[in-house]
């Protein structure tokens, strides 16, 4: 099979599903995967990620209840809420962390404008016994505060059975994540399922597929780091693509919403240690920049630019996201490797600079690598490019 | 209302200075703590300006001594810091949370507490950029507000020693400085991380609290977690001192910052209330700032707001006003980085009535019965960023009506993280209740005013005199 028929195959089940979804009552959107779905499927709803409706039309609907330099994620959620467009649209229940304090004032926003429950915990940005502690109370805290509200008590059953389907889901897409031969717009797609869809019926969709997904070996690898990667957000993960370069997505589009999967072990069956067993499992899951101090977020990248033998790393940033943008020199003179930043919008009005900027950045990396085949730190220092 | 008084230019101060008396100026002393009696601190704004703050060449000053006390002390505030590293004090640097930790660190003997975020203003004061260009070097470019600086002044080390200690506030806090103080960190200075969680309000039940001050509503379960990440600061602060805070002298220091904060909130009432404003809005926006950290002076930082206090108190006995007419009655939101702009506005007919610099949780008394890190933890929850925006909007509404404010200004920057969404929000609110909004962002502009900013603030006023 080749990619445009696995597109099609992809773009099928995912009308099957949107249509499926369409005819569910209770959906219930989240923003972060710092809150676990699991809680969601528990109380009886069907979670859904807002990881699209990134376009500029909803950024822009946005801007008429934030000013135009909030974060580009932020205004379209509120755009999208205005104008009930897309997964957003089908909510019928907000629960959310509050993460950024971007995000913390979207949700804020929201629960003013619009006519929809939203409940809250907040995402601590230290890790210690005390804030580990208060994320777990606070999970336990949002699940009763939901039961109130809907009437339905929490089934461990539901919430297990979930969690076990949407692993292995993880752990898939993880690998085809991984190899970074795999086309992105292939990846993107099943990416986007995972953020909506049952994950019952994804798992069995993926066993259908994974042996037909073209592989294709990349001349060079980039690793993806940076603000939240959504799915209509792809003008940068397909110039890479263009240049037949292949790409690990190591945002929280990709990578980093999988891999607490991967060692995480469902929890037992009574309600308080189930719900803190999910707590625990966001608690132990990769840490966001947001975090203080970050330093493990920076192993983390180095690591894998190491395991997946990457050519470079470009950091892409949302415009207005302050806590990945600033980190742009302590990254590159950590990461010691070819490096390029990226600030953009979902304007798409960048598109032929940006082009230009990755169509440069991949070039040097081509000719770095047919001049030294085998790579030393002082040679890839020179080549880090500015914003 | 006829004004016998009139704020004075920097070159009018220093034609006045020589007249001021001996034993006002040996009141003026500092460092009581670091050697006996302390030392001498009053100097003309010149002094300051000629070390750098060239903006004081521009401001407009008033012309009491009690004014001027408060521009060296606040100006002086370096030489504090250096003065009381070079006698082997530890320096701690709070940053974000305003008024909670350096509560908890004055308890400690041979300290001192400043905020970093103060660097916030420092580029407008010197009309440099160098800390902002510092700054970029190092990550923190123009998309972050101007408190980047604090990061530039970190790796500089010109405004302050370097800290032993940075307690940093994080979690509910804006994104620019969250930013700033990770990045404080990668400059190899030490730092206590603590989580500030945001105020969270439940959708169903009752499980709810109010401050027992600012009467904000919070979720009852933040508290005890709040509790013990101060305590955590507070052994993090012990730790470096090397020796214990003990409840009683946390409890001496509490009270010692209410004393503060009750003197300059009821400096506020005074100045706000009154028909004929006794005091410039620019020498209220820095008393203002007074009780955060006392200025790492909490002792002499009481003894420059009762010096307010007295001239106040003579200027409404006598009626006495630095502004002549009927000024334009106005509410500032969010404090300008830039605080030409305060003295722009006193310039085109306007006069401060009334503030809500971010900081209202500062000057609110922190309760004295029961346990000491309890009464932080409320006062932590009064912080109108910790939580919605709906109590900053409550506030600045309430406060404009209660000041009789004509009209609000909010003075945002571009790419703060908060701005985007407030100031919506507060101009929404504040059309409904027909008062007039003028927001803009505060450009930077050294050695100038933003003619396009001073315009606007003109416009303004006009259309305010015109309304009545």
């Amino acid at each position: 099979m080749n990619n445009k028929q696995m597109l099609n195959r992809i773009d099928d089940f995912s009308l099957a599903e949107m249509e499926r979804l369409g005819q569910e009552k209770n959906v219930a959107a989240y923003f972060c995967r710092q809150f676990p779905p699991e809680i969601l499927a528990g109380l009886g709803f069907h979670p859904v990620r807002i990881m699209s409706g990134a376009v500029p039309s909803s950024e822009r609907e946005g801007e008429k209840l934030v000013r135009p330099d909030a974060c580009p994620y932020c205004k379209s959620i509120l755009g999208n809420m205005s104008l009930k467009k897309g997964l957003l649209g089908r909510a019928s229940l907000i629960a959310a962390v509050a993460t950024c304090d971007m995000m913390r004032r979207t949700l804020d926003t929201i629960r003013k404008e619009f006519d929809i429950p939203v409940f809250t915990i907040h995402a601590p940005a230290t890790m210690s016994e005390n804030t580990r502690k208060f994320f777990i109370s606070q999970m336990q805290g949002l699940v009763k505060e939901i039961y109130s509200f809907t009437g339905e008590k929490f089934d461990t059953g539901k919430a297990v059975s979930y969690f076990r389907d949407r692993k292995k889901c993880a752990e898939k897409l993880y690998r085809l994540s991984l190899s970074g031969d795999t086309q992105y717009t292939i990846l993107s797609g099943l990416m986007h399922l995972f953020n909506f869809s049952s994950p019952k019926r994804l798992d069995h969709f993926l066993d259908e597929i994974i042996e037909d997904i073209p592989g294709e070996k990349p001349k060079m690898r980039i690793l993806l780091v940076g603000s939240a990667l959504c799915t209509e957000d792809n003008q940068v993960p397909r110039l890479i693509g263009t240049n037949g370069t292949g790409l690990v997505n190591l945002t929280c589009g990709g990578i980093n919403q999988l891999e607490g999967y991967l060692n995480a072990s469902a929890p037992g069956r009574g309600t308080a240690q189930c719900i803190a067993k999910f707590a625990e499992i966001i608690l132990d899951a990769p840490q966001c920049i947001r975090s203080r101090p970050n330093n493990a977020v920076y192993d983390r990248i180095k690591s894998y630019t190491t395991k997946t033998g990457v050519d470079g790393v470009i950091l892409k940033t949302l415009k207005f996201c302050d806590l990945w943008h600033t980190e742009k020199e302590r990254m590159r003179e950590f990461l010691g490797v070819p490096f390029l930043v990226l600030d953009t919008d979902y304007s798409g009005s960048s598109d032929e600079s940006l082009k230009n900027r990755i169509d440069a950045f991949i070039e040097t990396l081509e000719m770095s690598r047919n001049t030294q085949p085998q790579k030393s730190t002082k040679d890839t220092k020179k080549l880090n490019y500015a914003t | 209302m006829k004004s016998n008084l009139k704020r004075i230019s920097i070159s009018e101060w220093d034609d006045k200075y020589s007249s001021v008396p001996e034993n006002f100026r040996n009141e003026c002393r500092h460092l009581r703590e670091l050697e006996d009696r302390g030392r001498l601190y009053l100097a003309a704004p010149s002094h300051y300006a000629s070390k750098g703050d060239r903006l004081l060449n521009r401001l407009k000053f008033d012309p009491s001594l009690a004014a001027l006390r408060l521009w060296s002390f606040l100006f002086s505030e370096k030489d504090r810091l250096f003065e009381a590293k070079k006698h082997g004090w530890k320096i701690f640097a709070a940053m974000k949370d305003l008024g909670i930790v350096p509560v908890i660190t004055y308890s400690l003997p041979k300290t001192l507490t400043f905020y970093a975020d103060e660097m916030w203003w420092a580029p407008c004061f010197a009309e440099d950029p160098r800390l902002l260009d510092v700054a970029a070097k190092l990550g923190a470019t123009e998309e972050l507000c101007f408190v980047r600086a604090a990061l530039g002044a970190m790796k500089t080390l010109d405004y302050f020693p370097e800290p032993d200690l940075c307690i940093a506030g994080v979690g509910s806090c804006c994104d620019d400085f969250s930013a700033v103080m990770q990045l404080i960190e990668w400059q190899g200075l030490k730092v206590h991380w603590w989580e500030m969680p945001s105020r969270n309000i439940p959708n169903t039940g009752n499980r709810t609290g109010r401050t027992p001050y600012g009467k904000t509503r919070y979720k009852k379960e933040i508290l005890s977690f709040i509790v013990k990440e101060l305590k955590g600061v507070a052994e993090a602060a012990s730790d470096v001192a090397g020796e214990k805070i003990s409840r009683t002298k946390l409890l001496w220091n509490i009270r010692r910052f209410n004393r503060i904060r009750g003197l300059l909130s009821s400096l506020r009432e005074k100045v706000y209330s009154a028909e004929h404003t006794p005091l410039p809005g620019l020498e209220m926006f820095l008393a203002e700032f007074l009780p955060m950290h006392g200025c790492s002076d909490p002792e002499e930082a009481e003894n420059v707001l009762e010096c307010l206090h007295r001239e106040v108190d003579r200027r409404l006995a006598k009626r006495l006003s630095p502004f002549s007419g009927k000024p334009a009655r106005i509410f500032w939101a969010t404090p300008p980085t830039d605080a030409s702009l305060i003295t722009i506005l006193e310039d085109c007919g306007g006069t401060v009535c009334g503030t809500e610099y971010l900081i209202s949780h500062s000057f609110f008394n922190i309760r004295t019965t029961g346990e000491p890190f309890k009464a932080l933890a409320e006062n932590h929850l009064d912080d109108p960023m910790a939580g919605a925006c709906g109590v900053r909007v409550e506030r600045i509404l309430k406060e404009a009506k209660k000041f009789r404010a004509e009209g609000v200004i909010i003075s945002g920057i571009f790419g703060a993280s908060h701005c985007p969404f407030e100031e919506k929000r507060i101009s929404e609110e504040l059309r409904k209740a027909d008062i007039p909004v003028l927001s803009f962002d505060v450009p930077f502009s050294p050695g100038r005013s933003s003619e396009q900013v001073k315009n606007r603030i003109e416009s303004f006023v006009e259309i305010i005199k015109k309304r009545r």
